[in-house]
């Protein structure tokens, strides 16, 4: 009896612990979180749908750029990008740019970079943010010459 | 006000906060209708937010309890080899919600042994939206959607193997 007690009593400290440790790291996230979130919600109300349409020079190597720069500076659900980008195709841009801004709204989070700094640390964030670009580059390279 | 107090005050966290509240200004002076969209947009995102928060705090608390320091390095630490990529790209894709909530966890883990190239995965990993593929099929079909999630799957491992290489070369001053 006094043994299950004990037992009862050690897990219900380990949990408080485990809960005490959660709460500093969120302590620690919280205006980490909520100036991220005050950033998304800026830009996507500053960067009008219409605009990504005007932003592509209609240059075969200056477009897929355009639009990885496009993707990776823009915020929200992905599911807007799948609008957005549908809209663009219909617009004559090509499948290449497309893609790219496709692979880096999901890869790449310019907005998020304070925050993934602060918390993994810059040379973390330098780093998988710049590969998380030049894999959407190339993500989009395979899908063009796969679908052309 | 002494240099200790003001380092405090001015930490990266508060200069970024300070950033967000001064952009705010200049978007309130100069079209204040869009500074009051976009608080309001920001509001209804941290509503939105929440219940993906609270997932997180629970799966931290949880790790915090089950997984000690011994267990965690065996299923994602140095030694955890192709179990650990297929965990990390797998939790990526499975998990929801914005990609900066998982920031504290992903933190807490590395610090007790997570190898980074698994955090740098499991980030990448997140491209892949499984609950959204039917959507952005709607939009560019399925044979483009299962070649773009593919090519994200291998990009995120891929992308996982050079994170860890380029970080460790950084560490060991290459």
């Amino acid at each position: 009896m006094n043994d299950e007690s004990n037992t009862k009593t050690a897990n219900g400290e380990k949990l408080l612990r485990a809960v005490r440790k959660t709460l500093n790291s969120f302590r620690m996230f919280l205006p980490l979180l909520i100036g991220t979130v005050f950033s998304l919600g800026l830009v996507i109300s500053i960067l009008p749908s219409e605009f990504y349409g005007r932003a592509f020079p209609g240059h075969p190597i200056l477009d897929p750029l355009v639009g990885a720069v496009l993707g990776a500076v823009s915020a929200g659900n992905a599911m807007l990008s799948y609008v957005i980008g549908g809209e663009l195709l219909s617009e004559g841009v090509s499948l290449l740019a497309v893609s790219a801004f496709l692979a880096t709204w999901v890869t790449v989070g310019f907005i998020q970079i304070p925050a993934e700094s602060m918390m993994l640390g810059r040379r973390f964030t330098l780093v998988r943010n710049g590969i998380g670009f030049i894999s959407a580059l190339l993500v989009a390279g395979c899908l063009s010459i796969f679908f052309s | 006000m002494d240099i200790e107090r003001m380092k405090k005050l001015f930490n990266g966290r508060a200069v970024f906060f300070v950033g967000v509240v001064v952009a705010y200004g200049i978007v309130l002076v100069t079209v204040p209708d869009q500074a009051k969209e976009a608080i309001w947009k920001s509001l209804s995102l941290l509503l939105g937010v929440l219940p993906a928060l609270i997932g997180v705090f629970v799966l931290m608390t949880l790790s915090e309890l089950i997984l000690d320091t011994k267990r965690l390095t065996r299923v994602v630490g140095s030694g955890s080899g192709t179990r650990g990529w297929i965990l990390a790209i797998s939790g990526g894709v499975l998990s929801s919600g914005p990609i900066y909530l998982w920031y504290p966890l992903l933190a807490d883990l590395r610090e007790r042994g997570m190898r980074e190239g698994y955090v740098a995965a499991f980030l990448l990993a997140r491209a892949v939206k499984l609950p959204l593929l039917p959507v952005m099929a709607f939009s560019f079909g399925w044979v483009f959607v299962i070649a773009f999630s593919l090519l994200l799957f291998v990009a995120s491992l891929l992308g996982g193997m050079v994170s860890e290489r380029l970080l460790s070369g950084v560490e060991n001053g290459h």
